[in-house]
């Protein structure tokens, strides 16, 4: 026994999460970013955009290509032949995004414009 | 220092306490508080600020590296809160659980010279361990605080057992304090809690040593950085006695600006004590005086010392 493998702890704390139906914009530029940087894949991976706790404003942005997860949680979005996943649970705070890329040496790559953020950090990547 | 209170004495904290389950723990905590916690190893223990936006600081909390899971203790009123931040924004394909301890946990500081009659068999130990350090005796978690004027010895234990640990600390003559006396030791010595921090900036209440600004971004850091690139304090923590009680508020000083005296101890006929924050000018002068003619004596700058940079 330690102090921590006794019972008497409550079930797991959860946040309310809001689920909606997502739409997103993504820009030319950004489906041609996106179909380069699959290189063929798309039929077995996605792209992941995903908002997680952190970041200046709160929460920060994430994007990650991957092999498809095949979870009934997420929201799949078609863009040409590429496949965008939102987690339900992120529903609500990238509902609406705009995705683009911008082809600069500096501060370049993908960008998220999101237009239910209340306060957004100097460097794109956390919102709140 | 030690006359100025029972020998030997204990107090029940109470705290807040939230378990942290599943490998991500660590990465998760890591992105909304004020410090550095990725390299730490089981067996330490490590205290940050969760602040909000705005950069004020919502909870002090004491992490425990415990296995694969996390112990968190932070203020009894904060609990609910921090609990709700750390359970919202976790990723998708992240591992992790928050649980809510706050009916299983209990929490004793005791002080004095007796000490080793507690601990009789694990008292070597203890004297080796290191303020970052615990260690774990049966169901309880044992660290010690080296920071103060006073060593302290804090007792994390499941609630079931409170009676027992009470029952052998009144057997070894151990004196209850209660919430007064615990705050005239805190002021004496220099503890920081919640009174002081709560709903403030950081630096205004010297808890500098909280805040690393070279870990990247973190809830509030963006204010914590405008803040410490102006170079300039605004305010700073003290202790401060007087002839004159004075309750716990906002006070005008003679000369501009105000005091918020946020603990306060009654001397009752002798010099009460106080903590404060006073604005930057007035911290190389002896004294403050009120506008009510009060005259307050500014003994010495509080300053949080953090375990974490003790290695």
């Amino acid at each position: 026994m330690g102090l921590l493998d006794g019972s008497g702890f409550s079930l797991p704390v959860f946040s309310e999460v809001n689920v909606v139906d997502v739409q997103i914009d993504v820009t030319e530029s950004a489906q041609l970013a996106m179909k380069k940087s699959m290189e063929g894949d798309e039929n077995t991976h996605v792209l992941i955009i995903s908002a997680e706790a952190g970041g200046c404003s709160g929460y920060l942005y994430d994007m990650k290509i991957t092999e498809d997860p095949k979870d009934d949680n997420f929201q799949r979005i078609r863009i040409g032949n590429v496949s965008i996943l939102i987690h339900n649970k992120d529903s609500s705070l990238l509902n609406g995004i705009k995705l683009d890329y911008k082809d600069t040496l500096m501060g370049g790559g993908f960008q998220i414009e999101n237009p239910s953020a209340d306060r957004e950090c100097g460097c794109g990547q956390s919102f709140g | 220092m030690l006359n100025l209170y029972p020998t030997d004495f204990y107090y029940e904290i109470k705290s807040s306490y939230t378990i942290i389950r599943g490998k991500d723990g660590i990465k998760h905590l890591e992105r909304v508080l004020t410090t550095k916690i990725e390299n730490i190893e089981f067996g330490n223990k490590h205290e940050s600020l969760l602040c909000d936006l705005n950069g004020r600081v919502i909870d002090l909390l004491t992490i425990y590296i415990i296995k694969n899971e996390l112990l968190i203790v932070g203020n009894s009123i904060k609990g609910d809160e921090v609990r709700r931040i750390l359970s919202t924004g976790i990723p998708w394909n992240e591992d992790i659980i928050v649980l809510n301890a706050d009916e299983s946990i209990r929490k004793v500081i005791l002080s004095g010279d007796k000490i080793n009659r507690i601990f009789k068999n694990i008292y070597d130990s203890i004297l080796k361990l290191k303020d970052f350090d615990w260690l774990e005796s049966g169901d309880n978690i044992i660290s010690t605080n080296n920071r103060h004027k006073i060593t302290s010895i804090e007792i994390l234990m499941p609630k079931n057992e409170m009676n027992i640990i009470k029952e052998k600390l009144i057997e070894n003559k151990f004196k209850m304090i209660n919430e007064k006396e615990w705050n005239k030791f805190r002021i004496d010595v220099g503890i920081i809690n919640h009174k002081e921090i709560d709903n403030r900036i950081p630096f205004n209440v010297g808890m500098k040593e909280l805040v690393k600004m070279d870990k990247g971004c973190y809830p509030g850091q963006e204010i914590h950085a405008r803040l410490e690139s102006r170079g300039k304090l605004t305010k700073t923590l003290v202790r401060l006695s007087c002839q004159n009680f004075l309750k716990e508020g906002e006070y005008k000083i003679d000369g501009g600006g105000k005091i918020i005296i946020t603990t306060a101890y009654d001397g009752k006929g002798n010099k009460s004590k106080f903590l404060g924050i006073i604005p930057i000018k007035y911290v190389e002068m002896d004294k403050i005086v009120l506008t009510n003619g009060i005259e307050m004596v500014i003994e010495e700058v509080v300053s949080f010392q953090s375990l974490n940079f003790h290695r």
